[in-house]
């Protein structure tokens, strides 16, 4: 035991770890919740790479059409009312059946990787929202603290859609086949987005290679560069500190941001606390809330109707349905736009509720832009355009006729 | 304390970067602006890329051809691998409204939002449907073309109602939902019984 202290101190004396670990952190972004959605999504983020390790290394990405052995097939899954028979499924999807249904604790695996997705997404969201309303970009070098959050958001639901579509099942393969072609109405505009796809992809249907390049950017290039940022963001963080509480009274306010205390031990035992409560929180949410491997699909198979998106792109879902595509396709980009530009627009005033108030109706506002979209979505399935929004009229030369010569056979 | 070499190199370093990284993001473009000379696969003005599967019927690998005996009884999904592409094609056959039966291929992905198509109709292809957002898309059977008649109020009083041409003969077109292409279609030759793709628009 005292070996081990020795040891203990050893490292954090060469590293200079002290420095680190004891630096003064204030005492009032404990007790305030608007403080305490960043680090849900970060440790979020490391639960996600660790259960991520152990599924990259059980799953292969492919597209072939495989079988499943009716003997593999879980009596108690009768597999989407296919009784006895086999089920012809993509290699993909095999993969993942097995991690799911024949490895040992697999099932929860997947589970929490999925949840503590979903937990970081919506962390994420609340985390946004929570710096719009304090204005945190308004302290020095919050503005770069919150480009970089609008950032990793952006990478977050790319890493999700990416994740999602990684078991092929019937969604995934939707939100892959959506994503190779969404883009094309930039053809429209001139932009070759549909020859750029196939130029630098190969096809701008699922193939192998494509499912292995989606495979690589969700393990490792997208998490690389997530962890990037995040790097420089608790670096920032830890040097230039959180956002000043949002209370009108400047000596208060002074009063409140010189009150501090080390980091270790007191704020490392609450994040420890805090850890804990969330790995119980997620296998909670597995006990109780499991969601099913999605049904499988083959190239070539009918797809039933009222197949809906998972819900962090469902307000994106509802909106394409809703407005005209050339109009809505690019909303996540004026969304993430705006969120940009708000460090430049809102510069003046202060920071407490009651001198920033028209930005906080902004930031509700824009937070239910989202979640009006997710809502409508899942109450009802809008069955075409509802909106006063005309279509557009495709121009002449973009019409396809049909390009072959018409011969009869008999 | 400041060196004014060190710090006058690194600003030459950076400011090279961003030249050299500003270029390289302009050039797709720029390129695109400029007719497309970048090598990329220039889309035609459709938006529909142009690939050669078959240079002609008779150099078609039997495997991409389905036989007309097959298509008889009902249209025929295949996979066709071209280079690192693979293109979801459906053959099948359109009884016209002269009588004839003519061979047709389609590229089975939504001109809408790219879900994947369901195809629709018995022993003869007619048309398709998306399961994504419920575009519906018929094949215009009638040699002449399809026409529909002006809409009411679009009509000059005075005049009778014109034919709108809504779509050429064997054009996918689309009778519902939200998509405002046609489907894009596979040039199709036939040789011994068995129909070949030999282009395809995807």
């Amino acid at each position: 035991m005292r070996a081990l202290v020795k040891l203990w101190e050893l490292i954090l004396e060469r590293f200079h770890l002290k420095e680190f670990l004891e630096h003064p952190v204030p005492r009032y972004s404990n007790i305030n919740p608007l403080y305490w959605f960043g680090d849900v999504a970060a440790v979020s983020f490391f639960l996600l790479a660790l259960t991520g390790f152990f599924l990259a290394l059980l799953y292969t990405p492919s597209v072939n059409v495989q079988q499943i052995p009716a003997s593999a097939i879980m009596k108690w899954d009768q597999l989407y009312g296919v009784e006895g028979g086999e089920v012809s499924a993509t290699g993909s999807y095999l993969s993942v059946y097995k991690i799911v249904y024949l490895t040992p604790f697999g099932f929860i695996l997947r589970q929490f990787h999925l949840w503590a997705a979903y937990l970081m997404i919506m962390a994420a969201l609340v985390h946004f929202f929570a710096k719009f309303v304090l204005g945190a970009y308004k302290r020095r070098g919050g503005g770069a603290l919150w480009l970089l959050g609008v950032l990793l958001g952006f990478l977050t639901i790319n890493q999700a859609v990416l994740g999602y579509i990684l078991p092929l099942h019937l969604d995934g393969i939707l939100a892959l086949m959506i994503g190779l072609n969404l883009f094309r109405y930039f053809d429209y505009l001139g932009i070759p987005v549909g020859g750029t796809i196939i130029a630098l992809l190969g096809s701008n249907y699922p193939t192998n290679e494509v499912v292995k390049m989606i495979y690589v950017l969700h393990i490792l290039i997208v998490p690389a560069v997530i962890l990037i940022l995040l790097g420089l963001k608790i670096q920032g963080i830890l040097y230039g500190g959180v956002s000043p509480p949002p209370v009108r009274n400047e000596a208060l306010r002074q009063k409140m941001v010189e009150d501090k205390e080390p980091f270790y031990p007191h704020r490392f035992a609450l994040m420890v606390g805090q850890v804990f409560l969330q790995i119980s929180f997620l296998l909670l949410l597995v006990a109780f809330f499991p969601q099913p491997l999605l049904e499988p699909w083959a190239p070539g198979q009918g797809v039933p109707t009222g197949v809906r998106p998972p819900w962090p792109v469902m307000w994106y879902y509802t909106y394409v349905k809703m407005i005209d595509p050339f109009i809505s396709v690019g909303l996540p980009f004026l969304l993430v736009l705006f969120a940009l530009v708000v460090p430049l627009l809102d510069r003046r005033g202060g920071v407490s509720v009651s001198e920033r108030w028209v930005w906080i109706l902004i930031a509700i506002l824009y937070m239910a832009v989202i979640g009006y979209g997710t809502v409508l979505g899942f109450i009802v399935d809008i069955p075409k355009q509802i909106t006063p929004f005309t279509r557009i009229v495709v121009p002449p030369d973009s019409a396809v006729p049909y390009a072959g010569t018409p011969t009869p056979v008999g | 304390m400041v060196d004014e070499n060190r710090r006058n190199t690194i600003k030459i370093l950076i400011g090279t970067t961003a030249a050299v990284g500003a270029g390289m993001l302009a050039t797709p473009l720029l390129a695109s602006i400029i007719d497309g000379r970048a090598g990329y696969v220039k889309p035609e003005t459709t938006g529909a890329v142009k690939v050669e599967i078959c240079k002609d019927v008779n150099s078609c690998p039997k495997e991409l051809g389905v036989p007309l005996d097959e298509l008889r009884s009902g249209p025929v999904f295949k996979l066709i691998r071209v280079n690192s592409m693979a293109i979801p094609a459906v053959f099948g056959l359109v009884r016209a409204t002269d009588g004839k039966e003519y061979p047709a291929a389609y590229v089975a992905i939504c001109t809408h939002f790219g879900c994947p198509l369901n195809v629709m109709g018995g022993k003869y292809l007619t048309g398709f449907n998306c399961p994504c957002h419920g575009s519906v898309f018929t094949v215009c059977n009638d040699p002449e073309g399809c026409y529909e008649e002006e809409k009411a109020e679009e009509t000059k009083p005075n005049q009778e109602r014109r034919k709108i041409l809504k779509a050429r003969f064997l054009e996918m077109y689309v009778s519902g939902g939200p998509a405002v292409r046609s489907l894009r279609s596979i040039v199709v030759a036939v040789k011994d019984g068995v129909v070949y793709p030999l282009v395809a628009y995807i």
